[in-house]
């Protein structure tokens, strides 16, 4: 496990550092199709949290999502 | 029970307006009613409002608070001598409702390109307390074409068991790494690492073997640690709709791996209607202590009882739509400033003998809804 967190630092220093020319790949005048709603992660956020916590309580697994979820007794 | 939902539903209209964890600061309000149910008798109808308010140029105070109505979560356990016939509740217990009230006070700091948030979260039920504190900060770069985003949260719970567990204490810590970068003007992709890390009496207090007297109950490792490796990406495939595909990973000590696979299409319809559909996969391998429920003895240590720890799989599809209300029809209000977001989605697990000794039935089917008014200031 350490080593993908070990990448995946790596990976944000890179962005950090050195190739950030390289990934502008959207000029600002470009945005207009990320504001909408149907771009978003996210675009219905209460059912997301919703059906996380359902699932939850469902399935055994959980993350991956990087929302926060609060402890309950139902798991 | 009509009427107790009746109640509820009153009841949560008299609610005055509180709070969310918005993903990126927001100054509004929500109005949130979800509702899940299933073959297996569970009912939860979760009413909740979210506020996210601007207090300076840079600082948003949100807060979360919403009251669960449950009758499947944290359950009384059968007293001894009165086992009944299966591993869950009786029927008596399945139709009362407990209640879980969450609520969740976060700070944010949004300045430039830096977003920092930091909060607490507090839940009352009869049988368990959670409380958790939580941080994130997120780094836009690149002319906002990339985001890096750590989060972290520790939960100090603890159960309120109607009998003696190996330790009252649960409590969880979650790590969360992600990075999304946009692609193209029609495409962005997001990557996250989790990292989680449970500690404390974990299984259920209520599950149990009722075969034996007295009954053997579940018992899982005081400690589990899990990863999670996701990737989500989002194309516009013309100018109305897109495409979301979700692909996850996740493994833990226990011996549990499982994939996840969501995709979900929006379209608009017209300039106020976007409808969704969506369908998503999952399928999960057993913990290494999970056996046959007659197989267990008393010299066993753990024991599994509830299907979760066992290999299943289970299918969703749903329906979404977000609404902006015409201007006529909110002539008093700013029309632009309000969204109506619905869901439906219904699940179905595959067959399991658990969900058969828990449940009476061989497999659940569930159907969550979700309805929140959205306001921005």
């Amino acid at each position: 496990m350490k080593r993908y967190v070990i990448g995946l630092s790596l990976l944000s220093l890179l962005c950090l550092a050195g190739c950030a020319e390289k990934l502008i790949r959207v000029q600002p005048y470009e945005m207009e199709h990320f504001a909408q709603d149907k771009m978003q992660f996210t675009p219905l956020g209460p059912r997301t949290v919703f059906e996380t916590h359902i699932y939850s309580i469902r399935e055994a697994s959980a993350g991956g999502l990087s929302g926060f979820q609060g402890g309950c007794g139902c798991r | 029970m009509t009427r107790k939902i009746l109640a509820l539903l009153v009841a949560c209209m008299l609610l005055p307006v509180w709070p969310v964890l918005a993903d990126k600061p927001r100054d509004g309000m929500s109005y949130v009613f979800s509702f899940y149910g299933d073959t297996g008798n569970n009912l939860v109808i979760a009413p909740s409002v979210l506020l996210s308010k601007k207090l300076t140029d840079t600082y948003y105070l949100g807060a979360n608070l919403g009251v669960d109505a449950i009758t499947s979560a944290t359950k009384k356990a059968p007293t001894a001598p009165a086992p009944p016939t299966s591993g869950e509740e009786d029927e008596e217990d399945g139709g009362a409702f407990t209640y879980r009230v969450p609520l969740s006070l976060y700070l944010t700091y949004d300045k430039d390109n830096d977003t920092v948030t930091g909060g607490g979260y507090y839940s009352y039920e009869t049988t368990y307390i959670g409380r958790s504190l939580f941080a994130a900060y997120t780094r836009r770069m690149n002319l906002n074409n990339t985001s890096l985003g750590i989060a972290y949260s520790q939960s100090f719970d603890y159960w309120i068991p109607d009998r003696t567990l190996p330790t009252d204490n649960r409590s969880e810590r979650t790590l969360d790494l992600s990075v999304t970068q946009l692609l193209s003007p029609r495409q962005t992709v997001q990557f996250t690492y989790t990292a989680l890390r449970s500690e404390g009496f974990l299984a259920q207090p209520t599950d149990q073997l009722v075969e034996y007297t007295p009954p053997l109950y579940a018992q899982y490792p005081d400690n589990r640690k899990g990863s999670a490796y996701a990737v989500r990406f989002i194309t516009l495939l013309n100018e109305p709709t897109s495409l979301h595909i979700l692909y996850r990973y996740y493994r833990d000590d226990w011996h549990i791996q499982s994939d996840t696979v969501n995709i979900e299409l929006y379209r608009d319809i017209s300039t106020s209607v976007v409808l969704g559909a969506r369908y998503r996969y999952y399928e999960q391998s057993a913990a290494f202590f999970a056996k046959p429920l007659d197989a267990y003895t008393r010299s066993d240590t753990l024991i599994a009882v509830n299907y979760r720890m066992y290999a299943f799989h289970s299918n969703t599809v749903g329906m979404m739509a977000i609404i902006k209300p015409s201007k006529s029809f909110l002539s008093r209000f700013d029309a632009d400033k309000v969204k109506l977001k619905l869901s439906a989605d219904v699940f179905n697990t595959s067959s399991h003998p658990n969900i058969q000794y828990q449940y009476k039935t061989d497999h659940l089917t569930g159907i969550f809804t979700t309805i929140a008014l959205d306001y921005d200031f």
